[in-house]
């Protein structure tokens, strides 16, 4: 075993090199920190840390590179003959290497800018609060990545029982979190203008289509403008009224006088094309929430131990254009929901995504501490798993997560050896998988994804979670569909009052007189009445409930085993 | 060797902290006039009527003379008749006696509107 120190440039290759007797170190990495070395060297009396000098090191055992940190803080005893110095693996350019990262994991569902706040959003951090996963830097290469809290990517290093006797202990952390429940709102203003044309609507109260009374004159001159407003959201849009002369002429319709002459009384029939326009902006809400809970096994006998974590959200940036592309997550303000669109059901996964995270970082609630032989630790990360027997463990076996590990040598006492940390998940190993749900037109013809289905499920990406498609719970829309803006849609009365036969009966009453047919026509004005569906209001929200199957969660250590 | 300080959770959990976004405010309800109605249409102008029969009169007068329905004269055209014959006798000597043509059933039209009217006359 020959071990080499050697002081180095940042950077600089591997150097296999014995610059400084060393006497003890302790190569220590926890998970999301970066690895340490403290060194302990005969006193070079010299300044360390003078200009000039190299404050870089490397690490090797048999021209293997172990370790290559930086110099930091003030070496202790230095008037000792030994003298002991930290390093730290920390690349100068860490932060931007970490940038480089996170801006690749910037993917659904593990990252919805929706729901981050934007002065976050180009934080690198935020791509790992819906994952379960640290940031792990390269004690050698310096090379960062995201490491997974259960499932380390670099494999499982088996050691068996290949572990020392007395140095195996078994904690637990703390209660597991059973239950994560997510609460998010979100708000937006919805958008929309238009025209709606009602001509035959209006030529439709009259008979034959025609639009033609005894007062054919003051309805005309009583026509709405272009721009008169209406109420609630609408206003007149382009309109046009005039007598259609000569086309169809003045048709005259005969009463006679008292004194028997013959009155010929004019209806002019009218052309009219009438339109009306909206401009609108509503506010519009909706939340969901939801529970999940985590698959995992007991290990506490007093339920009030088991801790639930709530999240709440909330975000005014549905109608903002924060998604790439400089899209509006809502894609079109006109929608009258989110959470159901395509869109939408990618926050929802973020969400599962942000719940999931949790239940797995704290189902990793037992930690075993064992040692080993320094050998066995030289290859060993944060990325990697170890699985390790011993019959003092419960159902005789673990594997789990490399938390954290120290390799030390102390040449005084000879003592070696890794001492390395564990975390297992208390889960139950079960599985889920996503129901497809029933056919709504045909079973067993068509391949699944050709129709429609009711109660299929949707499977998360890691396959250990399932849920429905969100359910509206209370829906305070207000049934405005912008799609579809037509005369049968917003029109909610349209009433035509002293039509050309009721004006008739009152000449025809006024027995003969001229004077009193005239004041009778005076009072009964044709008239058209128009009531439209109000478009304002609010804000209408509307709220969702997402049912979700447990989480499952590996089983790394048997607590249940007899 | 000290033990290792494990703390697998905390950059994770302070990580987590920052999540949260500032409350949004909620949107009181909006009480503006959610009514949608209008009606239009006016008795206008009423129009004149126009007599059926166009009255005229002598350019020096200074105002026309609007005629009397009593004075108004309607012509009509006789269509047909139906008549007989009879004796009429002197009441004193029943040999002197001339003949007479007398109308049993008379019928005229009206030059005005065609309307024709038929008398049937009882002696």
């Amino acid at each position: 075993m020959a071990f080499s120190f050697a002081w180095a440039d940042g950077g600089e290759d591997f150097v296999d090199r014995v610059d400084e007797d060393v006497f003890a170190f302790e190569l220590s990495h926890l998970e999301g920190e970066f690895a340490t070395l403290t060194m302990e060297i005969r006193n070079p009396r010299v300044g360390l840390l003078k200009p000039g000098r190299k404050r870089w090191c490397w690490l090797g055992k048999d021209g293997v590179a172990l370790f290559h940190g930086r110099l930091v803080g003030i070496p202790t005893n230095i008037r000792e003959e030994v003298v002991t110095l930290n390093f730290l693996a920390r690349p100068p350019d860490f932060d931007a290497r970490k940038k480089a990262v996170a801006n690749g994991m910037r993917t659904a569902p593990y990252y919805d800018p929706l729901w981050i706040a934007a002065e976050m959003r180009e934080d690198p951090d935020v791509v790992l609060e819906a994952r379960p996963m640290l940031w792990h830097t390269d004690r050698v290469t310096h090379a960062v990545t995201a490491s997974d809290l259960n499932a380390g990517e670099d494999g499982i290093i088996d050691l068996g029982g290949d572990i020392f006797a007395d140095g195996i202990s078994i904690a637990y952390k703390g209660p597991p979190a059973r239950n994560v429940r997510i609460e998010a709102t979100c708000q937006w203003t919805q958008v929309a203008s238009g025209t709606v044309d009602i001509s035959k609507d209006i030529a439709r109260l009259f008979d034959s289509n025609k639009v033609r009374s005894l007062t054919s004159q003051g309805l005309m001159e009583d026509w709405p403008k272009e721009g008169d407003g209406i109420g609630a959201g609408w206003s007149f849009g382009p309109c046009r009224c005039e007598a259609n002369v000569p086309a169809y002429g003045v048709q005259y319709y005969k009463t006679k006088t008292i004194s028997g002459q013959y009155i010929k009384w004019p209806a002019i029939t009218l052309v009219q094309s009438t339109s009306v326009s909206y401009e609108v902006e509503r506010t519009l809400v909706e939340t969901i929430a939801f529970d999940v809970m985590a698959d995992t096994q007991e290990i506490l006998t007093d339920v009030a131990d088991e801790e639930t974590i709530t999240i709440a959200l909330q975000s005014e940036d549905v109608d903002q254009p924060i998604d790439p592309g400089g899209l509006a997550p809502i894609r079109d303000v006109r929608r009258r929901s989110f959470f159901p669109t395509d869109r939408g059901l990618k926050s929802v996964s973020y969400l599962v995504a942000l719940a999931r995270a949790q239940l797995l970082s704290r189902a990793r609630a037992v930690e075993i501490t064992f040692e080993t032989s320094l050998d066995h630790g030289l290859g060993l990360s944060c990325r990697n798993n170890v699985s390790i027997a011993d019959p003092r463990l419960p159902g005789g076996a673990a594997i789990g997560k490399v938390a954290g590990y120290a390799l030390y040598l102390n040449g005084d006492t000879g003592q070696s050896g890794s001492r390395i940390v564990m975390g297992c998940t208390i889960g139950k190993g079960s599985s889920v998988a996503p129901s497809i749900g029933d056919p709504v037109w045909a079973e067993g013809y068509v391949a699944p994804g050709y129709q429609k289905t009711d109660g299929g499920q949707i499977g998360f990406a890691t396959s250990d979670v399932v849920y429905a498609p969100p359910a509206i719970v209370t829906d305070g829309y207000d049934g405005v569909d912008f799609y579809n803006m037509a005369p049968e849609t917003v029109i909610a009365a349209l009433s035509l009052y002293n039509d050309f036969g009721d004006q008739w009966q009152v000449v025809n009453l006024a027995w003969g007189s001229v004077t009193a047919a005239s004041a009778g026509l005076a009072r009964t004005p044709t008239q058209i009445d128009l009531t439209l569906k109000p478009l304002k209001g609010g804000p209408f929200q509307t709220d969702y409930r997402l049912t979700v199957q447990p989480l499952a969660v590996s089983k790394t250590i048997d607590l249940e085993a007899p | 060797m000290p033990a290792i300080p494990v703390l697998s959770y905390s950059l994770f959990e302070q990580v987590s902290e920052r999540r949260l976004q500032k409350r949004i405010s909620r949107v009181p309800p909006e009480n503006e006039d959610l009514e949608a109605n209008v009606r239009w249409g006016t008795g206008g102008t009423t129009p004149e009527p126009v007599p059926w029969n166009f009255i005229t009169f002598d350019e020096d007068d200074e105002e026309p003379d609007d005629p009397e329905p009593e004075e108004q004269t309607i012509t009509y055209d006789e269509v047909s008749r139906e008549t007989e014959d009879i004796r009429v006798e002197n009441p004193d000597d029943p040999e002197i006696y001339v003949m007479v043509t007398r109308i049993k059933t008379i019928t005229f039209s009206s030059s005005e509107n065609g309307v024709q009217r038929t008398f049937k006359l009882s002696w």
